[in-house]
């Protein structure tokens, strides 16, 4: 077994509500092992958000314990976890979630300012990995300016501009035709295969799992399958016939 | 540990970093341009109501005192009646009596009586009433050049036996322009030459007068005896206060000898040039501080606009800030934006106030030149103007801190979630 980066240990998550708590995650054991491409799917209401925000830290459990690089980050404050989500994860989202105020180069800049990197360093950076995803002749425009598979290319690149280990997808195709979702979904697997990056993507769409080396299955708050990449496809396959 | 930072590096990251906050807080402003106007119109507001009106009374205050100081600190004033108000706007004066008394109260030096009227003047064909100064030139002399700064710019003083004039800056540039040394004037159909044309003494009033011997001003005016108002010059090495209590107390026997009064304490108002300075020092101070207030409350409204700005601009951004905690922005960074945006509109109001402050007040400066009403020149100090930019900037800073706490606090997933 490879060394895990994310471990989560009987983690639950709960929200209270005013007769009863409302469980979304129940009781969770998961390893994302370093440089693995996991896909989490799940119908809609699933829990499966709930989890990705867990994974990427943006959440903390109710109970439970989530291991990230071997320490335990449930004593960690809120201004830790922007540390660690700052260096070591990236994200990419559904709705892209670029700012609307700054052009692709800036939004791509971001998480460097954050890391107090000099205006050298973070253009250049910034520059570079907006080349390699075809945008180097559009870095001065505005988000709104753009179609959506190139507003999420400026987000892909926005998430490695600090070299994080971690990729965390929230549905990064959802709001893409197949043909850029397509792309999209080269590019995190040519991150993965060159760079050797952790790949976490969450999805409803069976066709991602095409990508990736395992994909977990969850429904009502629970983990129901964790296959390897193979058997699952046939399963999801047969999901969609079904 | 990787957040395990020294604190000088991070002193450093910070300081960098400002500069990028405050291009992205620059950024949001500037999307939302007409309400960050309206916003910063609040404090502009007060800032400029601070900036004019405390300019034009530090003005005033300036011109009164400079005034008041040209008068020697060892003059006493006597006026009749028992206020300031009632004895310059009532008709009581002092007798020839009162007049004796003043001369021969202890320490008493010199005395310079002063009567006026208005009168009709003609100079040529121009007829206008004119405000007829009359004082025993011989006496009083030396106290109207020594201490009140009267001076001649051109010819000499009145004789006391003949027809002459001397006549005030104004009335030579303004009320008869071209008039000249040895001009005729009318006065109540009476003819007197001009003798000499007085320096500006910086008052309206001294400046637009006719000044003749007190005999030829009673003859000319009717009036019979005494005089409106007088000054007595302290011999050196007496107190004024000492001998203007004196004084006091004497004219009050006297009267009460005359007419049986019981109670005439307040027949009189007799003051020392130090304390008329001190009096009017107060009340501009007390005018000062009045406007200050009135216009600090209209700061500290522009301040509750500036925070209702921010806090709906945190709730726009929920979305935003939730993004920018996922690439790594701490709750500091995040308050730090939106200090910065607060903090501008704070600037914004103070640059603008002071601006429009400052254009309002020499506009009116210059208005007074050229209509001279009074001598008026607004004072806008640096320290004026340090004072409204950091006020303002610090309503920016204090108004925004609440909202700004909000923004931070959001969590990252409540955040991001928001639509």
């Amino acid at each position: 077994m490879k060394e895990s980066v994310i471990c989560l240990k009987n983690v639950w998550k709960k929200y209270h509500l005013p007769n009863e708590d409302l469980a979304i995650l129940k009781g969770i054991n998961l390893e994302i092992s370093k440089g693995s491409f996991t896909t989490i799917m799940g119908p809609s209401g699933s829990g499966k958000s709930t989890l990705m925000h867990l994974l990427g830290l943006l959440d903390t459990p109710t109970e439970g314990q989530i291991l990230f690089d071997g320490q335990d980050i449930s004593h960690f404050t809120e201004d830790d976890l922007a540390a660690v989500r700052g260096k070591k994860i990236g994200f990419i989202f559904q709705q892209f979630n670029l700012l609307q105020n700054l052009t692709a180069l800036e939004n791509v800049m971001l998480p460097m300012v954050f890391q107090g990197k000099s205006e050298e360093v973070r253009f250049k950076r910034a520059k570079e990995l907006l080349e390699s995803v075809d945008l180097g002749h559009r870095i001065n425009h505005k988000p709104k300016e753009m179609s959506g598979g190139e507003q999420q290319r400026i987000a892909i690149s926005r998430s490695l501009v600090n070299d994080p280990d971690i990729l965390i997808g929230d549905e990064p195709t959802g709001n893409l035709d197949s043909h850029t979702g397509k792309t999209v979904m080269e590019i995190l697997k040519r991150l993965h295969e060159e760079q050797n990056k952790t790949i976490i993507v969450v999805t409803h769409d069976p066709g991602i799992a095409h990508y990736s080396q395992n994909v977990i299955h969850i429904q009502d708050g629970q983990i129901v399958k964790n296959h390897f990449k193979e058997s699952d496809v046939l399963w999801a396959e047969n999901e969609k016939n079904a | 540990m990787f957040f395990g930072l020294k604190m000088k590096k991070m002193l450093k990251i910070n300081l960098r970093n400002l500069r990028e906050y405050f291009n992205i807080a620059v950024r949001n402003l500037a999307t939302r341009r007409v309400r960050s106007f309206l916003t910063a119109l609040g404090i502009i507001i007060g800032v400029f109501l601070i900036v004019s009106l405390l300019s034009l009374s530090q003005g005033l205050k300036n011109a009164v005192m400079s005034q008041l100081n040209m008068i020697g600190k060892d003059l006493i004033f006597i006026m009749p009646g028992g206020d300031m108000m009632t004895s310059m706007m009532g008709g009581n004066k002092l007798t020839d009596e009162d007049i004796e008394i003043i001369k021969k109260t202890e320490g008493v030096s010199g005395i310079a009586a002063i009567d006026y009227t208005s009168v009709t003047t003609r100079y040529g064909n121009t007829q206008k009433t004119i405000l007829l100064y009359g004082a025993n030139w011989k006496e009083s002399l030396d106290i109207l050049k020594n201490d009140t700064g009267w001076s001649i710019a051109q010819g000499r003083w009145p004789t006391s036996s003949k027809n002459e004039v001397v006549i005030g800056s104004i009335v030579a540039s303004e009320a008869f322009p071209n008039i000249k040394l040895g001009a005729e004037l009318n006065i109540e159909g009476k003819k007197f030459l001009v003798v000499g044309i007085l320096n500006s003494v910086g008052s309206k009033q001294d400046d637009s007068m006719i000044g003749l011997d007190m005999n030829i001003f009673k003859s000319v005016t009717g009036e019979r005896k005494g005089a409106k108002q007088a000054m007595a010059k302290v011999e050196a090495g007496y107190s004024p206060d000492v001998v203007a209590e004196k004084m006091k107390s004497n004219l009050n026997e006297n009267r009460k000898r005359q007419i049986g009064q019981k109670e005439t304490d307040s027949s009189y108002t007799v003051m020392t040039s130090e304390k008329t300075a001190s009096i009017v020092g107060n009340v501009m101070g007390l005018i000062q501080a009045v406007i200050i207030g009135f216009a600090s409350i209209a700061i500290v409204v522009g301040g509750i606009g500036i925070m209702n700005t921010m806090y709906t601009s945190v709730r726009e951004r929920t979305k935003e800030i939730g993004i920018m905690k996922a690439v790594g922005a701490k709750n500091k960074t995040i308050t730090t934006i939106f200090l910065i945006e607060s903090g501008i509109f704070g600037m914004l109001g103070g640059v603008g106030g002071t601006l429009l402050g400052i254009i309002l007040a020499k506009g009116i400066e210059i208005y007074f030149q050229i209509h001279p009403l009074f001598y008026l020149k607004a004072d806008v100090g640096p320290g004026l103007i340090a004072f409204s930019l950091a006020f303002s900037f610090l309503v920016g800073c204090v108004s925004g801190y609440l909202p700004a706490r909000t923004a931070s606090k959001l969590k990252p997933v409540d955040a991001l979630r928001y639509e």
